[in-house]
């Protein structure tokens, strides 16, 4: 009897404390611990695309149970060497940024490095291949994501050649910027072969008076364009200030237009038959999945167990006024364009173990218009 | 009796009233002070943070303190961030030949451009606003073709942006601009200038060498300023010193000094205004304010305290 009792006593033990374990083990494994990522980013630009930015940035950083910090910055490479200070000294475990240069990024590595904090990248590559060695060998450098500007600018050059454009002037982000400098050379790459004149290419136009004047510039000077490429701008409405500026000149529709990102005015000229065409599109998945990366690499789970990740972003082609509608309706909105249970279940690897850079890759792929809007619109 | 007892009681209050605008500026940021540290629960003047508020305030404070001299003078200055840009950007390139280069390079393309703005509003008799505007454009302008992108410096230099580095070198501008405007004859002629020239010139005062020395000293301290900047971003780039001009100029406006120019400009303006500056700043950032709404909030107080700072009765006086 009092072995019988002893036994059940034992086995009631023993059942309750495997019990606890199980509570215990799972307790631990539900969530990762809670983290913060800083983030500079410019969030008195009201730009529709630059607002979506944030948001899944912010969608990625929170599917893990993250805080997102933001200080404002302007972008520039020794406001961005501020900004991370800044959130270094405020305690964050990774930090993810849009560089202004390569050059800049061996100082961000020295600072995270002596602080223990991780880095990302988004929208850029690192062109210098000394820095680029050097960065990859960082065990703070979590990587980053980016599109392949060189291809993107030489395809859409050859396709406004299909359209028939011969000369064409053309707008970048300032020159230094290595999507800026990439996109340039693959615009010449895409001229050269399609046959296609570059008359001139004005940097850094920041403001809508500076895009009409550079417009009105190239309208009088250049009496044979008969397009304009828009390779990048951080303007704000640009399309709609090149496309007053070409009405004002009675040219709108004659003069073929087209840019590399998308913004959320291009469905409405696109149905009026002034603007052309547009390759982009990445500006929402491109900074979702470098916040991603960085993630998987703060909260222990790596997405590429050794050396930083790095995924690039195809990209994707706008040519009808439906699609730029579907595209202002659910990249632009509030909501990211993967939800926050998608990127759980999909992209953080403390949920989904079989995450890993060739996962993503195939992922990333599937990626277009009509994938969000099928996704989403249920 | 009546009427004595009425002129004392308006003579208080016009005492009162003029004290309140000479420390408006003192209590302006202790409100600040007060007003974030409640705001971000004790974080402001936490110690990590105050490594942010000294850096942000550092070449803000650097380049108020020559500014005050420009001010004086009843002059604006508009090329500061240009040529802060582009004496980092010739400091990288000499970086190219010998980093030892790098300092002097800064300096000497600082104090060049400052004398050419000199120049210009001394002996050309530009209007410096115009003037250093269009110094600013031509200069901006140079810094994108030479450096085409952006233009690195070993890492090894940020060696130069250490605490103790940068506390040296503010106190040692510290020192000699405020021994230079309050206890030398220079500091009394930039003074004497802005309140009027023609008086000055009457009195014995070279007004043109006057606004030259000014000048060259605010553009050689934004070299200084360019030096410091390139050291901590190790880089070079177009952007470099964008929209510094605002800043030093919100800052010495913020610290109550009076657009007019003369003798109501106070030295001590510069060092509160660039401390106010960096902790407004720091401050919204910490509280987690959006951009737009900070840019607001820069405007509202801007406009508040040139209102009550403005000094109206030298307003109106033909310099």
């Amino acid at each position: 009897m009092n072995l019988r009792k002893f036994t059940a006593c034992a086995m009631t033990v023993a059942m309750t404390a495997s019990l606890f374990a199980g509570v215990s083990v799972h307790a631990e494994n539900a969530d990762p611990e809670p983290f913060t990522i800083g983030f500079p980013w410019d969030t008195a630009n009201t730009d529709p695309t630059w607002i979506s930015i944030y948001n899944n940035v912010k969608a990625a950083v929170e599917a893990a149970g993250g805080e997102l910090i933001n200080v404002v910055t302007d972008n520039s490479a020794d406001g961005l060497i501020d900004n991370i200070s800044e959130l270094i000294s405020r305690d964050v475990d990774g930090i993810l940024f849009m560089p202004a240069s390569d050059s800049m990024l061996p100082a961000v590595d020295a600072m995270c490095a002596d602080a223990g904090v991780y880095w990302g990248t988004m929208f850029r590559t690192i062109s210098d291949e000394d820095i680029r060695e050097a960065m990859y060998e960082s065990e703070w450098f979590a990587g980053g994501c980016h599109e392949d500007d060189e291809v993107c600018a030489a395809n859409i050059v050859k396709s406004m050649a299909d359209m028939g454009v011969t000369d064409l002037g053309v707008i970048n982000i300032a020159k230094g910027d290595t999507s800026s400098d990439l996109r340039d050379k693959g615009a010449a790459e895409g001229a050269e072969e399609a046959g296609v004149n570059i008359l001139n290419t004005t940097y850094d136009i920041s403001v809508t008076t500076d895009m009409t004047k550079a417009i009105e510039s190239y309208i009088a000077a250049y009496p044979e364009m008969n397009g304009i490429l828009v390779l990048g701008t951080y303007c704000e409405a640009a399309i709609p200030t090149i496309e007053k500026a070409l009405a004002d000149h009675d040219k709108a529709g004659d003069i073929k237009v087209g840019r590399i990102d998308f913004e959320s005015s291009l469905g409405e000229y696109l149905s009026e038959g002034t603007f052309h065409v547009s390759y982009g599109g990445q500006q929402q998945i491109d900074p979702l999945v470098s916040a991603v990366i960085l993630v998987n690499r703060v909260i222990g789970t790596p997405i590429v167990e050794e050396g930083p990740a790095n995924i690039i972003t195809p990209y994707l082609e706008l040519t009808s006024a439906e699609e730029a509608g579907e595209f202002n309706e659910y990249f632009l909105g509030d909501e990211a364009v993967y939800t926050a249970e998608e990127i759980k279940d999909t992209m953080i690897k403390f949920y989904n173990p079989d995450i890993d850079a060739a996962y993503m890759d195939e992922l990333i792929s599937t990626f277009s218009i009509a994938d969000v809007v099928e996704r989403h619109s249920k | 009796m009546m009427e004595n007892s009425k002129e004392l009681s308006l003579a208080k209050r016009s005492f009162t009233k003029e004290k309140l605008r000479n420390n408006f500026a003192f209590l302006g940021l202790l409100l600040v002070l007060i007003l974030f540290e409640i705001a971000t629960k004790g974080k402001l003047l936490g110690q990590r943070n105050l490594m942010n508020i000294f850096n942000n305030f550092f070449g803000i404070a650097l380049c108020a303190m020559m500014y005050s001299f420009v001010m004086a003078l009843g002059e604006l200055d508009l090329s500061v961030g240009a040529i802060v840009g582009f004496s980092a950007a010739m400091a990288a390139f000499s970086s190219e030949i010998s980093i030892f280069l790098i300092l002097p390079t800064a300096l000497f393309t600082g104090l060049a451009v400052g004398f050419l703005n000199g120049f210009a509003t001394a002996y050309l008799r530009v209007e410096s606003f115009i003037g250093t505007l269009a110094v600013s454009f031509i200069f901006r302008g140079l810094t994108t073709y030479f450096l085409n992108g952006s233009v690195g410096i070993p890492i090894a230099m940020r060696i130069f942006d250490k605490n103790e580095i940068k506390i040296a070198a503010l106190a040692a501008v510290l020192i000699i601009s405020c021994l230079l405007y309050e206890s030398c004859a220079f500091g009394k002629h930039c003074r004497a200038v802005g309140a009027s020239h023609e008086a000055a010139r009457q009195s014995g005062v070279n007004v043109e060498r006057t606004r030259l020395l000014a000048f060259t000293m605010v553009g050689a301290v934004c070299g200084l300023v360019g030096f410091f900047t390139l050291v901590r971003a190790c880089t070079a780039s177009s952007k470099t010193g964008n929209s510094f001009e605002f800043d030093v100029l919100l800052a010495v406006l913020f610290g109550g000094m009076p657009l007019s120019g003369g003798w109501p400009v106070k030295y001590r303006a510069a060092m509160i205004g660039s401390l106010a500056m960096a902790v407004l700043k720091s401050g919204m950032s910490l509280m987690g304010i959006d951009g737009l709404t900070q840019q607001i909030v820069q405007g509202v107080i801007l406009i508040a305290v040139v209102v009550i700072s403005f000094d109206r009765r030298n307003a109106g006086v033909i310099k």
